[in-house]
């Protein structure tokens, strides 16, 4: 009679509510697949949003190649500064390129009035250059954002494009840091 | 999850077996081992396409060159900007044979290829243009 009591009280309560390292497996499970997913999703979404940076970076470095072509096509360009292009075209017209921080800006005018206009957006970050070489090519040199640093993801065309959010610290060494440069050459 | 003891009540156990959330594990882990190789192909992909856009400005400056400074094959060289970019890029200028009576003493054509090898068993990638000049000498 004393052997069944205890038995049966046993029995009761090995199986009375979940033991206690089954909880302890089941968070340990949930807590790592619920890491990989978070770390998976935070892959897809900045591979995203790099992948949207150079589309965008491309798309205008490529319009841009093919305007400014037709444009020296027809005129010879003269770079002002180095921000800055001219082209006058034996018709009078006159086509300025001009540079304000990541966007690039096609103005073409006749006599004082404006005909067209165009522009084109670079992600922030980056920098463009305008300069003349020794054997008279003309040069625009397109600077890709640094990697390591953060700009604001409204910075495109916005008021604060080129405006560094965050930036690695320490500084990144200069030979690591340097951006990845495009140019095109009009001979 | 119900389980029927030899008593023949009917034992609803709470909270969830490890073998569970093994299954759940494992499952997870082979989406995952699936979804890197994916990852790594988008990646590859994007720097094909940036790749095939630089080249194509590239063979664009190296074209202007050859038109305006009338340059000989054997002359042309990959720019610096590029170079650094990808060094392992070769620059390859064809003489194509032109068939047209009307213009073949006095226009020529150049294919241009700029060639970067891939990773293994890969084809090398390429991008290429064919471009028309003036012949300096014009046949009398």
């Amino acid at each position: 009679m004393k052997r069944s009591l205890y038995t049966s009280a046993r029995k009761k309560s090995l199986r009375c509510g979940a033991i206690f390292h089954y909880y302890l497996a089941y968070v340990t499970l949930v807590s790592s697949i619920l890491m990989m997913t978070g770390s998976v999703l935070h892959t897809i979404l900045q591979s995203d949003q790099t992948d949207r940076q150079v589309s965008m970076f491309l798309h205008s470095l490529l319009r841009c190649e093919r305007t400014l072509r037709a444009d020296a096509d027809a005129a010879n360009p003269s770079v002002d500064s180095d921000s800055a292009l001219t082209l006058t075209q034996e018709d009078g017209v006159q086509i300025h390129w001009a540079v304000d921080r990541g966007i690039l800006t096609r103005l073409e005018t006749q006599d004082g009035k404006s005909l067209s206009s165009d522009r084109f957006i670079f992600p922030a970050g980056s920098r463009i250059e305008m300069k003349t070489r020794d054997d008279g090519a003309t040069v625009l040199r397109f600077s890709e954002p640094s990697a390591f640093v953060k700009y604001s993801a409204v910075g495109s065309g916005g008021v604060n494009r080129n405006k560094a959010v965050e930036e690695a610290l320490p500084p990144t060494p200069t030979a690591a840091a340097a951006q990845p440069v495009t140019e095109i050459i009009l001979y | 999850m119900k389980r029927t003891h030899g008593t023949g009540r009917t034992h609803h156990r709470r909270g969830s077996l490890l073998a569970e959330g093994l299954v759940a594990c494992i499952i997870l882990g082979v989406a995952i081992s699936m979804l890197v190789p994916s990852l790594s192909a988008i990646g590859k992909q994007r720097q094909s396409v940036r790749f095939d856009s630089l080249a194509m400005i590239e063979l664009n400056n190296i074209a202007d060159m050859i038109r305006q400074q009338h340059l000989q094959p054997a002359e042309v060289q990959i720019s610096d900007w590029f170079s650094h970019r990808y060094s392992e890029a070769s620059l390859a200028v064809e003489l194509l044979p032109n068939d047209d009576e009307a213009t073949k003493n006095t226009l020529e054509a150049l294919r241009l290829t700029i060639r970067r090898p891939l990773w293994e068993s890969m084809p090398d990638q390429t991008v290429s243009i064919v471009i028309w000049r003036a012949t300096e000498e014009p046949a009398p």
